[in-house]
C-alpha cells in the first residue's frame, strides 16, 4: 500500500481517497510518514517543496506546469536520482477519459498511423495571467500532440494575430505582446509526415471555455469535441449549451497511474523527458513567432 | 405587372466530371440546359458520358464547342471537364461572350489561370466558381459575423475532411506491382462521385478541394491570404503516394487585417467518419467565438442491412444550388459580382500555389 500525501489540499485528498486502489491518501504539511507526494496545479514556489520531498526520499508526482523549466526539471531530477526515488511529471489532460480512449484506440492499431492531430482550446481571459511564458494549457496541448504522435516534431511554425480588435467603443490599435492575452497557433511537422495544429486563445468572454481534439489516422479517426457534447437548456430566448463535461475523473486517473507505476517499479524518467520535449518545442514556438520562420531540426 | 425575369440558355461544355454543376444550375427556373458540347478529339469514354448526360436531359450533344456556342443562342457556359481543360473551355466561352459557371479547381497552371482572368475581364462576362458558400451552416455563420454578434474575427480555423476512399490503402502495393494509374482510377471512381481529380495530371487534395474551405474563409472574413505555411503528405491512399500528390494537408494562414487562420483538409478514407467527413468552422473574434458543423441541419437514418458506405447522417434543407444560381442570375442582371468570381477564385488558386511551394521549401511563402 503506497502512503500518498496531498499537500495542503484536503478537498482533493477527500476526492481521491475512495477512488484509489493500492494507496492510502492523507494531507500533510511536511514530507514525513508517507511514501509519495502528489503536487497538483502548483506554482513556482512549490519547486522548493518538491525538492524537499525528493531529498527526503519521497516519490513525487508533479502536474506539468509552465513554470517547470528545464533548469527546474534538471534540479528536481538530480534530487530524485540522488535519493533513489521517482520524479513523475504528468499532464493531467492525458488522463481525460476521452484522451485515454483515443490513446487506447491508437495503441490497439484501430486508427493506424497518426497523420493529423488537431487541437483547439479557448479560455476566458481571466484564467490566464499576463506572462511572457506560454500558458500551461497550451504547453499541455503540445504535450498531447507529441504523445499522440508518439515522437517529437522536426518542424515548428507559429503565428499569432498582429492586431486584436478591441471591444466596441475602443479604438482599434496594435497591442504589444505584454498587453495581449495569448492567441497562438502552432503548426508541427513530424518525421514520417505527421502533422499537428494546436490553436490556443484566452480571449473568450467570461464563462466557460471550449476544447476539441481530432486525431486522423491512416486507418481511422477519433473526434472528441465539446461541440458534440453539449446539452441544451431553454430559459427563454435561444437555447443555451451546457457541456457534458469529463474533467471530474482526470486527477484520480492520473494519480492511479502514478500509484500503479510505483507499485510495479516503473521508471518515470520518460515523463520528465516528455515534458522537456514540450519545453524544447515551446522554445521553438517563441523563436518562430519572433522570426516568422519555421524552426527545423534536421535529422530528427 | 413586373416583366418576367430573363431565362438564361446554357451550354454544358463537357459533363464528364461533376455533372452536379449543370444540374445545380438547372434547378433554378431561370436557367435552362439546351445543349451539351465538347471537343471531338476527347476519348470515347468522355463522349459517352456527355451523351448520357445529354440523353438524360433530352438535349442535343454536339462534338463542336464553338458551333454549340454559336448556334444554340446560349448566354451561359457551364464548364465541367477534367481539371486540365477547365481554363481552355472557359476562355473559349468568354471569347464567345458567354457568362461562365465553372467547376473547381480554377486551373492547373499559373499561366492558364492568368489567361482565364484576362479573358473574363476583356470580354466583360460574369464568372462563378461553383462553391459551397450557401450551405446553411456557412451562411448562418456569415450572417452572425456580419451582424457583429461575436465582434471582429481575428482567427478562423477550418477542417475539411472528405471521408472517402481513393483506391487501396497506402502500403498495400506488392513489390514488383506497377504504380497505380491516376486517370484510370478517376475514371472508375466516377460511379460514386469520388472523381474530383479527374484528368491525366494527378492533383492533390489542396488543388481538388481547397477552393471550398478557402471559399468559406473569404465568405466569413472578406480577407485575402497574404502568407501561408503548409505541410502535406500522402498518408492514406496508395494512389496518392504513387502519384506524388497529397491526400492530407495542413495550412497556417496569415491574412490582411492581421487575421490568422488554419486549414486542415484531406481525403481521409471512408472508415474515418460515419457520414462522409467532418467539416467544421471555428471563428475567434473580439467579442466571442463560434463553432459550427458545416453539415447541419442533418437527420440520422439507420436501418437493418444498411450498406456500410451509406451516410448515417443526411444533410437536409440545403439550398446551395438554388442560391448560387440566384446569385449568378442577379450578377448578370445587375452587372454585379458573383459570390466567388474569377478574381476571388484566382486569389484562392494563388494561396494553394503558395501552400504547395511552402510544402516544397519547408518555410512560409508570401501569396503573390
Amino acid at each position: 500500500m503506497i502512503r500518498l500525501a496531498v499537500f495542503g489540499d484536503e478537498a482533493l485528498a477527500r476526492e481521491l481517497a475512495p477512488r484509489l486502489r493500492g494507496a492510502a491518501v492523507d494531507t500533510r504539511e511536511t514530507p514525513d510518514a508517507c511514501d509519495a507526494v502528489l503536487l497538483v496545479e502548483t506554482n513556482r514556489e512549490d519547486a522548493q517543496l518538491a525538492l524537499r520531498c525528493l531529498s527526503a526520499g519521497k516519490h513525487v508526482l508533479l502536474t506539468a506546469q509552465a513554470w517547470l523549466s528545464s533548469d527546474v526539471l534538471a534540479a528536481l531530477s538530480a534530487a530524485a536520482r540522488n535519493a533513489g526515488v521517482q520524479l513523475a511529471v504528468a499532464n493531467p489532460d492525458r488522463f481525460l477519459p476521452s484522451r485515454q480512449l483515443i490513446r487506447q484506440q491508437l495503441d490497439a492499431g484501430k486508427l493506424g498511423e497518426p497523420g493529423l492531430i488537431r487541437v483547439h482550446r479557448w479560455e476566458p481571459a481571466a484564467t490566464s495571467g499576463q506572462s511572457s511564458e506560454l500558458p500551461t494549457p497550451l504547453l499541455r496541448d503540445l504535450d498531447l500532440a507529441l504523445w499522440l504522435c508518439g515522437k517529437p516534431p522536426d518542424v515548428v511554425y507559429a503565428v499569432e494575430p498582429a492586431i486584436v480588435a478591441l471591444s466596441l467603443g475602443e479604438r482599434e490599435r496594435c497591442i504589444s505582446r505584454s498587453e495581449m492575452t495569448t492567441v497562438v497557433q502552432v503548426h508541427l511537422g513530424f518525421p514520417g509526415g505527421g502533422m499537428a495544429l494546436v490553436d490556443y486563445a484566452d480571449r473568450l468572454p467570461p464563462g466557460e471555455g471550449y476544447q476539441s481534439l481530432s486525431v486522423i489516422g491512416s486507418a481511422g479517426a477519433a473526434y472528441a469535441d465539446d461541440h458534440q457534447n453539449m446539452q441544451l437548456v431553454y430559459r427563454g430566448g435561444g437555447p443555451q449549451g451546457v457541456l457534458a463535461g469529463e474533467q471530474g475523473q482526470r486527477t484520480a486517473l492520473m494519480t492511479q497511474d502514478f500509484v500503479d507505476g510505483l507499485t510495479a517499479g516503473r521508471d518515470f524518467s520518460p515523463s520528465v523527458l516528455a515534458w522537456q520535449n514540450v519545453l524544447t518545442v515551446a522554445d521553438a514556438v517563441r523563436e518562430s513567432l519572433a522570426s516568422r520562420r519555421a524552426v527545423v531540426w534536421e535529422g530528427r | 405587372m413586373p416583366l418576367p425575369a430573363t431565362k438564361f440558355r446554357c451550354a454544358v461544355l463537357s459533363a464528364i466530371k461533376h455533372d452536379y454543376v449543370a444540374r445545380g444550375l438547372a434547378s433554378h427556373p431561370r436557367f435552362e440546359l439546351v445543349v451539351v458540347a465538347d471537343d471531338p478529339q476527347i476519348p470515347d469514354w468522355a463522349h459517352q458520358r456527355n451523351e448520357e448526360f445529354a440523353s438524360a436531359w433530352q438535349i442535343p450533344y454536339v462534338r463542336d464547342v464553338e458551333r454549340a456556342l454559336r448556334e444554340f443562342d446560349v448566354q451561359v457556359a457551364i464548364v465541367s471537364p477534367e481539371a486540365e481543360r477547365h481554363c481552355d473551355l472557359s476562355i473559349r466561352a468568354a471569347a464567345a461572350g458567354k457568362h461562365i459557371v465553372q467547376d473547381k479547381p480554377l486551373a492547373t497552371s499559373r499561366e492558364m489561370a492568368g489567361r482565364l482572368v484576362a479573358a473574363v475581364e476583356e470580354n466583360k462576362v460574369k464568372f462563378l466558381m461553383w462553391n459551397r458558400n450557401f450551405v446553411p451552416a456557412v451562411e448562418a455563420a456569415r450572417r452572425q459575423i456580419a451582424a457583429g454578434e461575436i465582434g471582429r474575427p481575428f482567427a478562423v480555423h477550418l477542417d475539411f475532411y472528405f471521408a472517402k476512399d481513393a483506391g487501396p490503402p497506402k502500403g498495400t502495393r506488392q513489390p514488383g506491382d506497377p504504380p497505380l494509374d491516376w486517370q484510370a482510377h478517376q475514371i472508375a471512381a466516377h460511379v460514386d462521385g469520388a472523381d474530383g481529380g479527374l484528368g491525366r495530371e494527378p492533383l492533390g487534395e489542396l488543388a481538388i478541394e481547397g477552393i471550398y474551405p478557402l471559399g468559406y474563409l473569404r465568405a466569413l472574413t472578406g480577407a485575402q491570404v497574404r502568407r501561408v505555411f503548409a505541410r502535406r503528405a500522402a498518408h492514406f491512399h496508395q494512389l496518392y503516394a504513387d502519384s506524388g500528390v497529397e491526400d492530407l494537408a495542413t495550412l497556417s494562414l496569415e491574412m490582411e487585417g492581421g487575421l490568422v487562420g488554419s486549414l486542415a483538409l484531406g481525403r481521409i478514407g471512408a472508415s474515418s467518419h460515419a457520414s462522409g467527413g467532418e467539416i467544421k468552422l471555428h471563428v475567434l473574434a473580439s467579442e466571442g467565438a463560434l463553432v459550427a458543423n458545416e453539415a447541419r441541419p442533418e437527420v440520422g437514418v439507420y436501418y437493418r442491412g444498411q450498406p456500410a458506405k451509406e451516410a448515417r447522417q443526411r444533410r437536409v434543407a440545403g439550398d446551395n444550388d438554388f442560391l448560387l444560381a440566384e446569385n449568378f442570375a442577379v450578377a448578370i442582371d445587375n452587372d454585379g459580382d458573383t459570390i466567388l468570381d474569377v478574381h476571388a477564385s484566382h486569389a484562392i488558386f494563388a494561396t494553394i500555389e503558395a501552400a504547395l511551394e511552402s510544402c516544397r521549401t519547408g518555410q512560409p511563402v508570401e501569396v503573390s
